[in-house]
């Protein structure tokens, strides 16, 4: 069964389909304004106890319709597309944000190792009083932990904000390396130069902008990103979807716990949270740590390397990071809170040129010293969908998951990109809801994939068709185009083939992804790569056959294995109004079969300070979940019980294991550097807000905190803490 | 607060409207439905064949004539809900296929797997793609050739029981 009418789809079921979506629209907005909870919706009937809307005329759509025969459903009435062809626009690289240094000067007011708790009015909307300039919780907990040792060198400043106009557009490559696109010309919210500009509150994004937002940085040199809220402070003015409350998780970094964007850490319209990202190399505290090992360092700015301390082969590349709000997660990253982040190490500089024995010359550029994007592209694909006035729209009765029948590439539908003919590596995030890809270039040509999550593989892997990429996980992969003639076009193509959100209903061969007849709108043809010139110089980038070892835990003892079910059905054991959700999903966790909706009270784990701990997670056999552990990059030993099942391209480490329908898991990780309450969850983000997702934390980290850790509630008036709502036995 | 940042004594605006208009759905249309469904097999169903291949893929900088053995895997998933669809995971693994080039006579390898999920049905054609390149070489030179298996299952027991397939030029 698809969600979408078959194209030829009568009128009547047509505005039988709208009817319905413009019900669940009411009941959509109403919730997400917090008129209502999703408690209410349960107790009302409204979701079954599975979790899924309720079987009702004219507000399922997959209701029989009387327009209809036998058990073709109802669906949604498709996305406007205003005429638009496929690959009618220029693709925009993403909006690098700016990188300011000296955060003390720069920042205004300064940085603080503990939140700042400054008063200041709070509107009335919002209560009245005041209440902290720094949504960050307040105290020693959520100090910045080794603030001294690590002060910040590079401040970076964004503010979430409705659509506007981009003034300000810098991609940092010339316009010939973007499509031709001419960054001082304002570029108004559109996902297609012909469709309407999206309303204020449609869209929110980094800055209100788009192109899509990228930071960068470099090993060594400590972040201060300091994220402003400045949405509205009137819950419901917010176009029918999306929370004014954020929580921005650096996925994945390798922080404290209060800089990682927990759920419940969330803060308000007119606050900030200065989130503080050191970006040292895990096994800083234990591996290297006289910074003698030449692979472990950075670019140093004039073609060397400053060597730091850590283990080099937890080398990270290529990063996210997004909005984590409790319960909200996936209307707001949809809204437009996900950018990107690239990593750059002596290893992954960021320069094809330098050639000093460690530099791995992997295609991006030569003019600056690291971080050239000419041949290193950013692409974040996301499937979205729109009302029939062209405004961005959101249905989240469909807890199996969302999916929208328009795909963008860097949030414009279905565009072209201009490459050279030489070679160019794309860093590919999975943006989206709950749409799976599986990529091939419709020429079937290989491509290489060298990163998985943002981490470079121990060696690199030829593909004709990428594995299926989950939501939130990354592939980096280079495509040689000197094997095109100029003129030519190659496109990226998704085989993945969804009947609903749940997981892929099935792999498509290419020729049929290539036909047109899949009913699944987000299969076939998204991006034109065309080939426009040869290369001004010679490509002198690299694959080389060994990019970065795993590092060996082999020698390290397993201090405990726990196993993690994720499962529907699930039941609730706490009440607390506001750490305590309710959904058809959940986890089983501390070696029980008993499946728990979320409660960011609760503390399902408790792994210790230092040690290697094994995590087997198991799925189900009528879904697939990405599944994201916060914090730590593990090593997956077996699937499906056999380290034979695991392919390649996950011998590297990761961040999201994708656990295919009725899979299971085996992973290693350490605990190390940093403590705090962190997160293990589904990211498909529906099924995260109904409500699969658990706290964890690392006990014994040193610091001389309450264990368990209280948990933080925040209010426009200052953040409070509980003691946690439950903790299950180790 | 509650957990959708209300404070109980924040004003809201239109606070009344939806409540009431849930309400008038939940009373007329009634109670929630429920899910009930049980699997027509216990355990995934696990089974394997090997399959003789050979096909010639053509182009530059030669033809390559391939033969070996394939193994196709499957993995036969049952939902649990009514209304489900049986599906199935396959892993084909091209790396005991080799071919030899018409004019050098250079080995070529085949490096894999494909992981392809497919709904279950009784015959499912396939076609995969998978990239080639010459022994000793970098795996960055490969190119492409398409395998196509004709695969048949036994409905009642979810096994894997015969399998045919063949190797071409792609013609994208």
């Amino acid at each position: 069964m698809s969600i979408w009418l078959p194209k030829k789809a009568s009128k009547g079921r047509i505005r039988e389909a709208e009817n319905a979506r413009k019900n669940r629209q009411e009941i959509v907005k109403a919730f997400s304004q917090g008129q209502i909870t999703r408690r209410d919706l349960f107790k009302w009937g409204l979701f079954t106890v599975a979790g899924g809307l309720a079987w009702k005329h004219g507000l399922n759509p997959f209701v029989r319709s009387a327009y209809a025969s036998g058990n073709i459903p109802t669906g949604l009435p498709p996305s406007p597309l205003f005429g638009v062809l496929p690959f009618s626009q220029p693709m925009p690289r993403f909006d690098v944000l700016q990188r300011n240094p000296n955060p003390f000067a720069f920042l205004s007011p300064a940085p603080t190792k503990e939140a700042n708790t400054t008063q200041q009015p709070v509107p009335a909307i919002l209560g009245g009083g005041t209440g902290p300039i720094e949504g960050r919780p307040g105290g020693p907990i959520w100090a910045h932990q080794r603030w001294e040792q690590f002060l910040p060198q590079v401040a970076i400043e964004a503010t979430q904000l409705g659509a506007k106009n981009n003034t300000t557009y810098n991609p940092q490559v010339p316009s010939s390396l973007n499509s031709g696109i001419d960054p001082s010309t304002s570029l108004p919210v559109k996902f297609h130069p012909a469709w309407p500009t999206q309303a204020p509150n449609s869209v929110w994004t980094f800055n209100g902008t788009i192109p899509p937002k990228l930071a960068m940085a470099r090993y060594g040199e400590p972040v201060l990103f300091r994220h402003h809220n400045g949405l509205p402070a009137d819950v419901t003015q917010n176009n029918g979807f999306g929370r004014h409350t954020i929580s921005t998780h650096e996925h994945n970094g390798h922080h404290g716990a209060e800089n990682d964007g927990f759920t419940g850490a969330f803060f308000f319209p007119g606050q900030y949270y200065d989130y503080h990202w050191p970006i040292v190399l895990a096994g800083h505290f234990s591996v290297n740590t006289a910074a003698t090992d030449i692979n472990a360092g950075a670019p140093n700015g004039s073609g060397g390397i400053t060597k730091i301390p850590g283990d080099w082969h937890e080398t990270m590349s290529t990063h996210w990071f997004h909005d984590h709000m409790f319960s909200f997660t996936a209307q707001n990253v949809y809204k437009g809170n996900a950018a990107m982040f690239n990593l750059y190490s002596a290893k992954d500089r960021g320069n094809e040129a330098i050639n000093d024995g460690v530099n791995l010359r992997l295609p991006s550029g030569r003019a600056k010293d690291w971080g050239n994007l000419d041949y290193d592209v950013n692409l974040m694909l996301a499937d979205k969908a729109f009302d029939s006035q062209g405004q961005l729209s959101f249905d989240i009765f469909d807890t199996d998951g969302f999916l929208g029948d328009a795909v963008t590439v860097n949030l414009a539908y279905k565009p072209v990109f201009q490459v050279e003919r030489r070679k160019y590596r794309f860093r590919i995030l999975n943006g989206s809801v709950a749409r799976f890809y599986k990529i091939a270039l419709s020429d079937a040509s290989p491509m290489i994939q060298i990163g998985n999550d943002g981490n470079l593989l121990p060696a690199p892997v030829t593909l004709t068709q990428l594995d299926q990429i989950g939501i939130a996980e990354r592939y980096d992969i280079v495509i040689d185009f000197s094997r095109y003639s100029v003129g030519q076009s190659v496109f990226m193509v998704n085989l993945a083939e969804h009947d609903t959100g749940l997981m892929v209903s099935r792999d498509l061969s290419l020729s049929d992804a290539l036909s047109g007849r899949s009913s699944d709108p987000g299969v076939g043809k998204f991006l034109e790569l065309k080939v426009v010139r040869d290369p001004a110089v010679p490509d002198v980038s690299q694959v080389p056959a060994v990019l970065i070892p795993n590092p060996d835990l082999s020698k390290i003892p397993v201090a405990k294995e726990r196993v993690f079910e994720f499962s529907d059905r699930a039941s609730q054991s706490t009440t607390d109004p506001v750490s305590s959700a309710k959904g058809p999903w959940g986890i089983a966790a501390a070696g029980t079969r008993n499946v728990l909706n979320a409660d960011f009270g609760r503390v399902s784990a408790q792994p210790k300070f230092g040690t290697r701990e094994i995590w087997t997670l198991k799925g189900g056999r009528n879904w697939d979940h990405p599944i994201h552990i916060h914090f730590e990059e593990g090593q997956i030993l077996a699937r499906e019980g056999s380290l034979a099942n695991v392919p390649a391209w996950e011998r590297g480490r990761k961040d999201v294991y994708r656990l295919r329908p009725d899979g299971e898991v085996k992973l290693t990780m350490q605990f190390r550097d940093w403590g705090g309450m962190f997160m293990e969850h589904c990211h498909n983000t529906v099924h995260e807000d109904n409500a699969m997702l658990l706290r964890w934390e690392i006990n014994d980290s040193g610091a001389p905190f309450l264990r368990p850790l209280p948990t933080p509630i925040p209010t426009p008036q200052g953040v409070t803490f509980r003691n946690p709502t439950e903790v299950l036995p180790e | 607060m509650n957990r959708n940042g209300k404070e109980p004594n924040m004003k809201m605006r239109r606070a009344l409207f939806a409540p009431v208009v849930l309400a008038v759905f939940a009373a007329v249309f009634g109670g929630p439905l429920c899910w009930n469904g049980s699997p027509a097999r216990a355990a995934d169903v696990l089974s394997s064949v090997g399959v003789a291949i050979t096909g010639i893929v053509t182009g530059q900088p030669e033809s390559v004539a391939f033969s070996g053995k394939a193994v196709v895997s499957s993995r036969v998933l049952d939902p649990t809900v009514v209304g489900g669809v049986a599906a199935v995971v396959l892993q084909i693994n091209l790396t005991a296929v080799s071919g030899v080039g018409s004019s050098t006579r250079t080995k070529y390898v085949i490096t894999g797997p494909e992981i392809p999920f497919r709904k279950f049905v009784g015959s499912d054609t396939l076609e995969i793609t998978f990239p080639f390149y010459a022994s000793g070489a970098s795996p960055n030179t490969a190119r492409t050739g398409v395998a196509s298996f004709a695969l048949n299952y036994d409905l009642a027991t979810g096994m894997l029981t015969s399998a045919t397939g063949t190797i071409t030029s792609p013609n994208f």
